[in-house]
């Protein structure tokens, strides 16, 4: 019987939880869609996202990504057969716009992943614990940053084969430095709130205050600052790529295409504007979206 | 005679300052310096002090969140100083603490069941279900409907943030609860409901309070003893009524007559009022001799001596060395006013 | 004496949030007469400090929108100034004390200069047009009347505070120096938000002692807002007690606290926790969702003697003896 009323209750409370749930979730949208930049920032990202999901499905020539040559149709304006025209080999510039977004994305994402894996638990480390460990590992990150990432990945592509992924990996390596920067800054203001305090007046050991009671409270600013990095890794991909440091031709990425289509400028425009559009209209869309998550997070948190 | 549940010895509590590039000590702020005092079960203890007085110092170090200079704390008989890793687990079991703001003192990323739970889960205590179970039981101890359980504490008002505070202290079945300014941040009408809920919670779990405050007139209706706190000292300490029909140190006086009351009863209570001079010093640069010199209207040479505490004639403990004459000139002050108005 | 200086009529004041409009003001009318100090008395959220922000223009932008009703100063309505008008009043007619002695001070500048600054402001036309030779003098003059207003409120030593910058001071004197940079220009009107209560209560006292006794002295009329009954006793000769963006109780300090009548004000009161050790059990409850008020009274809810009709009727304020008035049922 008891048993009966317990599960009754629970089920009620789900209902209220859910509710609140809700309210919340909708409350955080309707601030996002009460500002007009941030929406548009949203629409685009979802749309590039789309577009590198579906590009083998979307792409009118998929064949043409790879090193495939078509003397017939060399340098052709944009018409209705290419709609946004062809390269100096003759390749459909559209469906190579459209994979490329895969790899810039890609490489963002991994860019990302890698410096948050590396970085969080660092900065962690290094607010929570403080002392002699901060200093060291906030003095490796001052060194790591006083490196600007494309001299960083000069060097590497200098030392090692100048494939994508060892661009990934350097620009990864002068990537993490934010993230312990911006996570170490979060824990220590987060460090002085009482309910950590609280933590350790219960009796929490100091791994559980660090990752269940602090961590929870630095994911959203790093949401905010990875989506707008996010745009920023997605240009330096392309300028290493321009530079003929990053994917190897035939891949159909962005800054690769860029200048392959430099030379070509003159007579044919199309070659080299709309890769770039391409990655302007990322770097645009994420860098709206930040600024828009920036904002629903900081009221989340004033509340 | 109950039994001492805290024992203080000359405790001290430093905080050195560095200076320049190679972080010289060039000084210490002598935040808690030699205070001594015991806490017996079931009373409620308070330590009164304005902003500077080192009185959250004070908590902090009973609770050995910071670690002490010099001196002795004993919880139960056990010197806190030798106590660690899971020793000190258990010891977090009997002394809790409420603390000052409730709004940064529960996480806002978790739900109030995950707050409540967090003690027991940390402790190892009962099977998921008897958990539950004990998460409910403790919400309805402070008298909050059980759906709050779900809700985070963002949606609840200043008020019930506190209960929060007070059930997850309450969670692990404490003998000993500190209460950091637990209504400083609230209204005052909202205070007599948490000051309320605490006495009921008193006489029904048998607790004993430690109770850390800036309110004179709060410490009245809650505490069976108080110390005066300045500068890092006791300057007065005894029973609440003793102390409060009749204060000794003139900074205790000081204190009493700039309250701002709204009865006439209690207007009727209030010392002359003392006019104090200046400021309270910064706490890296302490006065030699009796710390409140600087200040006080009846300082003289004497006071480069340091007094200590002496049982005065009401029983109170005073750190004065002249406490029978500042009676008798305000006595004096009193009558010439008194005569001053019939004229 | 009872000659009003200012007048807040019917004032209602909604605010734009998240979850829809609140009503935040809900008709309100109070006054203040020549060379009277009055006190607004409330827990946090009465909307106290929302109706003094109003009576300096301080709420025309969003989130605030003002509905309807008048502030009229010296007989002339606030209502709906130019920003430039304003600029006229501000700090030369009304002049406001903001709470926090911390970062009301430009810390860049001397305390000197921000005194001299605020009293250069002076006047019709701007100090910055004004030939360097005369601005020299008034400079000057400026000087002199900040080592003035100092010397009244017994700074000690004013000439080398002026020179000091806001961080050597300690938050006492950051709040005097904040009462002084109000009085510079002699207002008609001082609106003073909780002065002092960031500060210990000696310190708190003394500041409050000085602050009645200059506001005589000079004679400015003040509106002194505070949650602190005891605080509202001694420094003012009439109260407001506010509740949920109402005014629920208004009378002569010592009358109301020999005879309070509304029952938030009792509650109020016995929640004080008093000195002899007589402390009430507070009140239950939380003020009202301001987006979807009450219907009748605002206090219902927690109110102990609440009846059938409170649920659904407003009660107005009414006489319940001269210069008494309580918004309750109870008294009709």
């Amino acid at each position: 019987m008891k048993e009966v009323i317990i599960i009754e209750s629970i089920a009620k409370n789900e209902k209220v939880v859910e509710k609140q749930n809700v309210s919340e979730w909708r409350k955080s949208w309707r601030r996002m869609r009460r500002s007009p930049l941030s929406m548009v920032g949203l629409i685009i990202v979802t749309f590039v996202i789309l577009m590198a999901i579906f590009a083998p499905v979307v792409a009118p020539y998929p064949d043409d990504v790879s090193g495939a040559i078509h003397f017939d149709r060399m340098l052709e304006p944009p018409s209705s057969e290419h709609l946004l025209g062809t390269d100096e080999v003759g390749r459909d510039i559209l469906s190579r716009v459209l994979y490329g977004a895969r790899i810039s994305l890609m490489l963002g994402f991994i860019v990302l992943g890698l410096s948050t894996l590396i970085g969080l638990p660092l900065g962690l480390i290094a607010g929570f614990w403080g002392g002699r460990i901060n200093t060291i590992i906030m003095r490796i990150a001052d060194i790591f940053l006083s490196v600007p990432s494309l001299v960083l990945a000069f060097a590497v592509a200098a030392l090692f084969q100048p494939t994508l992924t060892t661009i990934m990996i350097a620009l990864s390596f002068s990537w993490w430095p934010w993230v312990t920067r911006l996570v170490q800054g979060e824990v220590l203001s987060i460090k002085g709130e009482q309910f950590v305090q609280a933590s350790i007046g219960i009796g929490a050991s100091k791994w559980r205050i660090a990752f269940k009671e602090i961590l929870p409270n630095c994911i959203s600013p790093i949401i905010v600052k990875s989506t707008l990095d996010m745009g920023f890794i997605i240009l330096m991909g392309a300028s290493l790529g321009f530079l003929g440091l990053g994917a190897e031709p035939p891949t159909p990425e962005w800054g690769t295409m860029i200048a392959e289509g430099r030379a070509y400028l003159p007579e044919a425009w199309w070659a080299a504007t709309f890769p770039g559009l391409a990655i302007l209209f990322a770097v645009i869309g994420f860098n709206l979206l930040g600024d828009g998550l920036r904002d629903v997070f900081d009221v989340q948190m004033d509340e | 005679m109950s039994e001492k549940i805290l024992e203080v010895n000359g405790l001290k509590t430093y905080f050195p300052i560095y200076k320049g590039i190679l972080k010289r000590k060039v000084g210490e702020v002598k935040a808690v310096d030699d205070i001594s005092l015991t806490v017996k079960e079931g009373e409620t203890v308070a330590v009164v002090g304005e902003s500077g007085s080192g009185k959250t110092t004070l908590a902090k170090t009973v609770m050995k969140f910071i670690e002490q200079t010099d001196g002795e704390v004993f919880f139960e008989g056990t010197n806190i100083k030798d106590i660690n890793g899971s020793k000190l687990k258990e010891l977090r079991k009997d002394m809790q603490m409420v603390h000052q703001d409730p709004s940064s003192s529960l996480n806002p990323r978790k739900r109030i069941r995950q707050i409540l739970l967090e003690p027991l889960i940390i402790h190892k205590i009962g099977t998921p279900k008897e958990r539950e179970e004990r998460v409910r039981e403790l919400i309805n101890i402070v008298e909050l409907p059980e759906e709050f359980l779900e809700r985070y504490p963002h949606s609840l008002s200043g008020g019930q943030k506190q209960r929060i505070g007070i059930a997850r202290a309450l969670a692990l079945e404490p003998k000993f609860i500190l209460l950091d300014e637990p209504t400083s941040a609230l209204d005052v009408s909202v205070q007599a409901r948490i000051i309320k809920l605490l006495k009921k919670l008193q006489k029904e779990f048998n607790l004993t309070y430690f109770f850390i405050t800036h309110d004179l007139s709060l410490v009245r209706n809650i505490a069976d003893r108080v110390l005066v706190m300045y500068l890092g000292t006791v300057m007065e300490q005894g029973d609440v009524e003793t102390l409060y029909s009749n204060p000794q140190h003139p900074y205790t006086q000081s204190l009493f007559s700039s309250i701002p009351v709204v009865e006439e009863k209690e207007r009727e209570m209030l010392p002359i009022k003392i006019p104090l001079k200046g400021e309270i010093p910064s706490p890296s640069n302490v006065p030699t001799g009796c710390k409140f010199r600087t200040r006080c209207p009846f300082a003289e040479d004497k006071c480069k001596e340091r007094p200590h505490l002496e049982q005065k004639e009401n029983g109170i403990y005073a750190s004065c060395h002249f406490t029978k004459e500042i009676q008798q000139k305000t006595e004096i002050i009193l009558s010439e006013s008194v005569k001053s108005i019939n004229v | 004496m009872a000659e009003p200086l200012l007048e807040v009529k019917k004032l209602k004041i909604n605010f734009r949030t998240e979850d829809g409009i609140a009503q935040v003001i809900n008709d309100i009318n109070l006054h203040v007469n020549k060379e009277e100090v009055i006190a607004i008395v409330g827990e946090s959220g009465c909307g106290k400090s929302v109706t003094v922000r109003s009576m300096l223009g301080l709420l025309s932008t969003l989130p605030a929108q003002f509905i309807n009703g008048d502030i009229s100063f010296e007989d002339e309505s606030l209502v709906g100034l130019s920003e430039k008008e304003w600029q006229k009043i501000r700090g030369k007619k009304i002049s406001m004390i903001f709470q926090d002695p911390m970062t009301s001070l430009n810390p860049v500048f001397t305390i000197g200069e921000q005194l001299i600054d605020v009293y250069m402001l002076q006047g019709k036309s701007s100090s910055i047009n004004l030939p360097s030779k005369k601005k020299k003098e008034l400079r000057n003059k400026g000087r002199e009347r900040a080592i003035e207003i100092l010397k009244k409120m017994r700074i000690p030593d004013p000439e080398s505070i002026l020179d000091r910058y806001p961080v050597e001071l300690s938050g006492g004197m950051r709040q005097r120096i904040l009462i002084a940079l109000a009085l510079i220009h002699t207002p008609q009107l001082l609106l003073a938000d909780e002065p002092g209560t960031a500060l210990d209560v000696s310190v708190q006292d003394q500041i409050l002692q000085e602050l009645k006794r200059l506001v005589a002295e000079e004679n400015v009329s003040m509106v002194f807002i505070t949650h602190n009954l005891g605080v509202a006793r001694m420094i003012s000769d009439r109260i407001y007690v506010m509740y949920a963006g109402e005014v629920v109780e208004t009378a002569e300090s010592e009358e109301l606290f020999k005879d309070p009548k509304h029952p938030y004000t009792k509650g109020l009161l016995s929640s004080i926790p008093k000195l002899n050790g007589e402390m009430g059990d507070g009140i239950d409850g939380r003020i009202p969702d301001f987006v979807d008020p009450p219907q009748g009274c605002r206090f219902y809810d927690r109110c102990p003697v609440r009846m059938e009709k409170c649920a659904s009727m407003r009660p107005e304020l009414i006489d319940v003896k001269s210069n008494h008035k309580v918004a309750c049922h109870l008294f009709e």
